[in-house]
């Protein structure tokens, strides 16, 4: 199974609320929590 | 369970002695408590991880496992508890086992209950109505934004 990582419109607008560098931090986790995914 | 109680009790009693085998006493007795701690958040992550990613036959099934599952984020105000006293006791020069993990657990479960149930519904909502923007998308425009 595979997953594509996608944000909700909601979950957008927060993020571009955070700290640039932690903007960054947040899309690495994402798409490592998806390449560790069973 | 936390016995938080007992763990007061103890360091009033025991440890206003001053003495450090007394105080490394209840220092153990703070380990248990936080390796007790730890189980539970086991447990709770066991859970998320059956539960979290089910396919849901309708949204109103959805919302219900979410909010189960956020109702077990409560763990996070019993942990505090074991967490301030664990503190207390570094403070006073004592450390105990397992804090660390402890707290980086806590922390965790402090972002995840900054989701409620109903944002995650909405969120869900939004990407079954096909709003959904890839993650592609928030990258190139993160670098977009640097270069700018």
């Amino acid at each position: 199974m595979s997953f594509a990582p996608v944000f909700a419109p909601d979950a957008q607008s927060q993020w571009r609320e955070l700290d640039v560098r932690l903007q960054e931090l947040v899309l690495d986790e994402i798409e490592k929590l998806l390449s560790d995914a069973p | 369970m936390t016995a938080i109680s007992l763990f007061d009790a103890l360091t009033r009693s025991r440890a206003a002695s001053g003495e450090q085998q007394v105080i490394a006493q209840v220092a153990r007795f703070a380990a248990k408590r936080v390796e007790s701690s730890l189980g539970e958040w086991q447990q709770v992550l066991e859970y998320e991880k059956q539960f979290g990613r089910m396919t849901f036959s309708t949204p109103t099934e959805e919302m219900e496992i979410n909010r189960c599952l956020h109702d077990m984020y409560k763990w996070a105000a019993e942990a505090e508890d074991v967490l301030a006293r664990t503190r207390r006791l570094a403070a006073s020069g004592q450390l105990v086992n397992g804090v660390a993990e402890l707290e980086d657990a806590h922390c965790r479960v402090l972002a995840h209950l900054k989701l409620s149930p109903d944002m995650l519904s909405r969120a869900s909502e939004q990407v079954r109505q096909g709003q959904a923007v890839p993650i592609k998308e928030l990258r190139d425009e993160l670098r977009a934004r640097l270069r700018a």
